[in-house]
């Protein structure tokens, strides 16, 4: 789950410069990015699907809701950033894609946190 | 594209703006739901607190997504006091916050984004209504 959270972090870095690019030469997205960033969402449903396997087996001390809640979250910020930007071809939409990627490797560290603290 | 449309508060910028409300409209209803339904009697002001934020994030995303500007600017309002109050008083009196709402430590758990977050909503908003106000 480690590797998977390294490489996955690793792609919305990655990502995430390039929207920075993006942003100041005031482009919008093209199809390599989205297609990055559909490789980072089919990774991060195998991701559920390791860490609801783990989770079943979690020490008595993790709180399982709240950890479900993030790798929920984590798997609907992705598509719901693409969404919510597709309507908007201007900086603002753009930036949204920005957002979301960044609050990946967040969320990852709030699940190892939760996990550090119930075991 | 300095149309009518960079005004509305659901554009330009204001899309991001409602994405990162968006963002914490879920991450503070899904905390409050868990607490209240977990462990309610455990630290009742922190849990309260969490419901309140959740309540005040969810109607500011869906007033800065429909461009209710009046509604928008009292709700962002609200949690400016909210984060500032909540921020004083959790480093002041500790005891009285076993557990941690969004808005403990000035939002210092989320990365200081729940106190950055209104003074740009304010910003924002009140731009875009001065912007209103030239146009006519």
């Amino acid at each position: 789950m480690k590797t998977l959270e390294l490489v996955i972090t690793a792609a919305c870095l990655l990502s995430a410069l390039w929207l920075v690019v993006l942003l100041v030469r005031d482009r919008t997205p093209d199809r390599r990015l989205l297609d990055v960033m559909l490789g980072v969402e089919l990774l991060l449903l195998v991701h559920l699907a390791v860490g609801v396997v783990k989770v079943a087996g979690a020490p008595a001390g993790v709180a399982v809701w709240e950890y479900v809640g993030y790798l929920v979250g984590v798997v609907l910020i992705v598509p719901a950033g693409v969404v919510w930007s597709s309507g908007e071809k201007t900086r603002g939409g753009t930036a949204v894609l920005l957002v979301a990627l960044l609050v990946v490797p967040f969320m990852f560290v709030r699940l190892s946190d939760i996990w550090a603290a119930g075991a | 594209m300095p149309t009518a449309r960079t005004t509305a508060t659901g554009h330009g910028f204001g899309r991001v703006l409602v994405f990162v409300y968006g963002i914490f409209a879920l991450a503070a209803t899904g905390r409050s739901t868990l607490q209240l339904a977990t462990k309610a009697s455990e630290a009742p002001l922190p849990y309260s607190l969490s419901a309140v934020a959740a309540v005040v994030y969810v109607v500011a995303t869906f007033a800065l997504a429909t461009g209710r500007r009046r509604l928008a600017l009292a709700t962002v309002g609200i949690e400016l006091v909210g984060v500032l109050l909540v921020g004083v008083t959790s480093l002041v009196w500790p005891r009285d916050y076993p557990d941690a709402t969004v808005w403990s430590d000035f939002g210092a758990g989320y990365g200081y984004v729940p106190l950055v977050l209104p003074v740009v909503g304010l910003w924002w908003l009140l731009r875009g209504a001065r912007r209103d106000l030239a146009d006519r």
